[in-house]
């Protein structure tokens, strides 16, 4: 279905070859599994694949990409798309519309479907991947992992005949990651070729048929799915691991330690927050975060990137009071002490050069510390340490928007820790890095750790979790009344 | 113990930060009003609106086409969008108004005056005030039936609905990257944009440039995939319904044209020669 005839494949603009002598095939009913590092390829591989390579972004294409044996260089990108359904990493930049609905129907109105046919094809698309309830909201408004679901329901609804996904769990939690590779296996057994490029790896184990393992642009390795026990040909191309313990009912849970005047950490009580018109999503809650790395785990639209809003004052609560190292702070502090970093590294970015964007975040937090008074007695930062730990000090004088995604996100996570936060927040600081990178990020964070911060990652990243954290908070939250019986004895020794 | 949210992973109605504000689909009741026009009487009012000020060059008649359209936009119940609308555009004019005052210095004989800038600011704002409910409310479904339904060229009609889309995208992200300004640390006060000028354009522009061209790239991207083309046939799954509120809306954006021109006609000669 989908065939690679000895491709090698340039960017305008760019002196060498972004892929080199690419040679593979996709058979209907074949679920074929692209991994390597960051920049080795992969996303080309793919853009080659739906024809955006060169159909879009034009360069120069040697050899040939065969789509049900027609050779896309030939064919215009409305029809290849017909037979080839892409999934981005980033799902919202695949969407046209703003309304999920309005999404799901876009390409069938557009292809001059009758109405009904439109109707009935959305509404089982929305059925399949349970999204009845959200049919009537903004993209925007949706999760990541909501967002996924949407830009898969929207291709499947197509019925292309071959599938091509890009990173397509980088935001789902592991229910919905299960519950995609069941889904695959159905697609691969009803005679579609699926192509997946992804970093993690044990979701695909009995799914994939073939893995290819890429570096530099070239294909280094082919072999079935147990080819990836090769502990050296992991760590030489820089993935991650083929099989993964799911820790999350394992880790004990934070949150129920009883009030102590000398604690260390972050804790809130009596949170309760619901957006205007709808349902409480924290309804007198409590929550403890102390010293460690804490992940906050929940299903895609629990209240997660919610919850982290709260912690930091970027949300207000409705009611609910916070206490930091013991001593109770009003919500408007909160930004001062508690450090964030969210999913949309592109806005953070300010600066010429990555060291002017730490030397600059750190200059801040030196204003803030002045303002506030110093948190914590450990020795701040410098700039060099912070590229040193991030791994960005060979990309040093590059323009911070230049970057590639994985870096611009080491970048910005580098600049929460300029700000040597008593709490720091990471909104999925690992979706989309590879498996140096992931470690890079793991030991970063436990270092921050050690520093005696509170660290709370929001990850559905499963060797993250088993690696860095040592607790987890999980959603929904408990309500007050329901872990009261130890607090009413403490109720009046509160600061 | 209890459980707080009852959110399903899947059919999870739980939003997302804020984002309200920005949205652009229907079930929301402060937008009913404005959803219950049809798309075609808004882009009218939109289109007569971009024409009609040039033939009122009076402030008298602007005031007049401003505090109607003021209304108009005001019927959103979208204050905060509205909020951030004005004060870019507020920004736009001082840039705007330092230029002049530049080219005024080099050149004497074009005098700078705040006055003679009303008019046109005023043009401006009413701009604004008619786009947003058509930007924040309308399908892009329904911006693609109505402009094709005026059998005007594909390459007109689709830049057109693209750039309607692109506005509550832009906003989205001038939203998040206040809110990044804020999680570093940086002041937004007045004094600190008056003190670092440059330094606050870079921080607020910077990400916004970057942005917008990932956005239009991301957008091209998206209409090539899903085979937006021209001569393709687009069948709309929902019919627009033309009803007495549209006819009334358009009487009454015709009324406030006619009495623009009352006043200009009754007190424009007032006016001071440089603001016609």
């Amino acid at each position: 279905m989908i065939c690679f005839e000895n491709v090698t494949y340039t960017y305008p603009f760019s002196a060498t070859p972004a892929v080199r002598d690419i040679s593979f095939r996709v058979r209907p009913g074949e679920l074929v599994l692209v991994t390597g590092r960051s920049g080795c390829g992969k996303s080309t591989l793919m853009r080659l694949a739906d024809g955006l390579c060169p159909g879009y972004f034009r360069g120069e294409l040697k050899g040939r990409v065969l789509v049900d044996g027609k050779d896309t260089a030939t064919l215009p990108l409305r029809d290849i798309s017909r037979q080839v359904g892409t999934l981005f990493q980033d799902p919202e930049q695949q969407f046209f519309a703003l309304g999920v609905e309005d999404e799901l129907a876009f390409v069938h109105e557009w292809r001059g479907q009758p109405a009904n046919v439109t109707r009935e094809r959305v509404r089982h698309a929305a059925e399949s991947f349970g999204l009845s309830g959200v049919l009537g909201h903004s993209v925007h408004e949706l999760s990541e992992g909501q967002k996924q679901k949407v830009g898969l329901a929207s291709v499947l609804s197509q019925q292309p005949r071959a599938l091509v996904l890009d990173e397509p769990t980088a935001n789902l939690d592991p229910e919905s990651t299960a519950e995609l590779a069941r889904r695959l296996r159905t697609l691969k057994e009803s005679g579609m070729a699926v192509l997946v490029v992804d970093h993690r790896l044990y979701w695909l184990e009995g799914v994939a048929d073939r893995v290819l393992v890429m570096k530099n642009g070239e294909i280094c390795a082919m072999g079935g799915f147990l080819m990836l026990e090769d502990e050296g040909l992991r760590r030489g191309c820089g993935l991650r691991s083929c099989r993964v313990e799911d820790v999350r009912r394992t880790l004990p849970e934070s949150g129920t330690v009883a009030f102590r005047h000398e604690e260390r950490g972050l804790r809130v009580e009596n949170l309760c927050f619901s957006y205007k018109g709808k349902e409480r999503i924290f309804d007198h809650a409590d929550v403890f975060l102390g010293p460690g790395v804490t992940a906050l785990i929940g299903d895609n639209g629990a209240g997660k990137t919610t919850l982290a809003r709260l912690l930091t004052g970027l949300n207000r609560a409705e009611s609910g009071r916070f206490f930091m190292n013991g001593r109770e702070i009003p919500d408007k502090a909160l930004l001062g002490r508690v450090a964030v970093v969210l999913q949309n590294a592109d806005h953070q970015l300010h600066m010429k050069t990555v060291r002017q964007e730490l030397e600059i975040s750190l200059q801040l937090a030196g204003r803030l510390k002045r303002r506030d008074g110093p948190a914590k007695s450990c020795v701040p930062f410098t700039s060099g340490e912070l590229m040193a730990l991030f791994g960005l000090s060979s990309l040093a004088d590059r323009h911070p928007q230049s970057l590639s995604g994985g870096e611009k996100q080491r970048l910005v996570i580098a600049c929460a820790f300029a700000k040597n936060p008593d709490v720091l927040i990471l909104d999925e600081p690992t979706s989309g890095l590879d498996g140096g990178n992931m470690l890079l990020m793991a030991e970063a964070v436990n270092m921050l750790a050690v520093r005696g911060a509170c660290v709370l990652v929001i990850t559905h990243d499963l060797e993250l979790m088993k690696i860095s954290c040592s607790r987890a908070l999980r959603l929904p939250l408990r309500r007050q009344a329901d872990c009261a019986e130890g607090k009413q004895s403490i109720k009046g020794e509160r600061v | 113990m209890k459980i707080v949210s009852e959110q399903g992973h899947e059919a999870s109605s739980c939003v997302l930060p804020g984002r309200k504000m920005f949205s652009g689909v229907n079930p929301r009741p402060d937008e009913e009003h404005s959803r219950s026009f049809d798309v075609r009487s808004r882009m009218f009012v939109t289109l007569f609106s971009s024409f009609f000020p040039i033939a009122v060059s009076s402030f008298e008649g602007q005031a007049v086409l401003f505090d109607a359209s003021f209304l108009y936009v005001l019927s959103l119940r979208r204050y905060r969008a509205v909020a951030i609308s004005y004060a870019a555009m507020l920004g736009m004019m001082t840039l705007a108004a330092l230029f002049t005052w530049g080219i005024s210095r080099l050149v004497p004989a074009m005098p700078f005056s705040f006055r003679s800038l009303t008019v046109p600011y005023l043009r401006g704002a009413v701009m604004l005030n008619v786009i947003l409910p058509l930007a924040l409310t309308c399908r892009i479904q329904e911006l693609l039936t109505a402009l094709k339904g005026l059998h005007l060229p594909f390459c007109i009609y689709i830049p057109g609905a693209v750039m309607i889309r692109f506005i509550p995208t832009f906003m989205h992200d001038i939203r998040q990257v206040s809110e990044t300004l804020r999680i570093r640390g940086y002041d937004l006060g007045f004094g600190e944009m008056f003190r670092h000028p440059l330094m606050m354009l870079r921080l607020l522009f910077t990400p916004l440039l970057f942005r917008s061209l990932r956005t239009s790239e991301e957008l091209a991207v998206a209409a090539e995939l899903k085979g937006l083309e021209a001569g393709g046939r687009f069948v709309p799954f929902r019919s627009p319904v033309w009803r007495g509120r549209d006819t009334m809306l358009v009487l009454l954006a015709l009324a406030a044209a006619l009495l623009a021109l009352y006043c200009q006609a009754r007190w424009g000669a007032s006016a001071v020669p440089a603001m016609r």
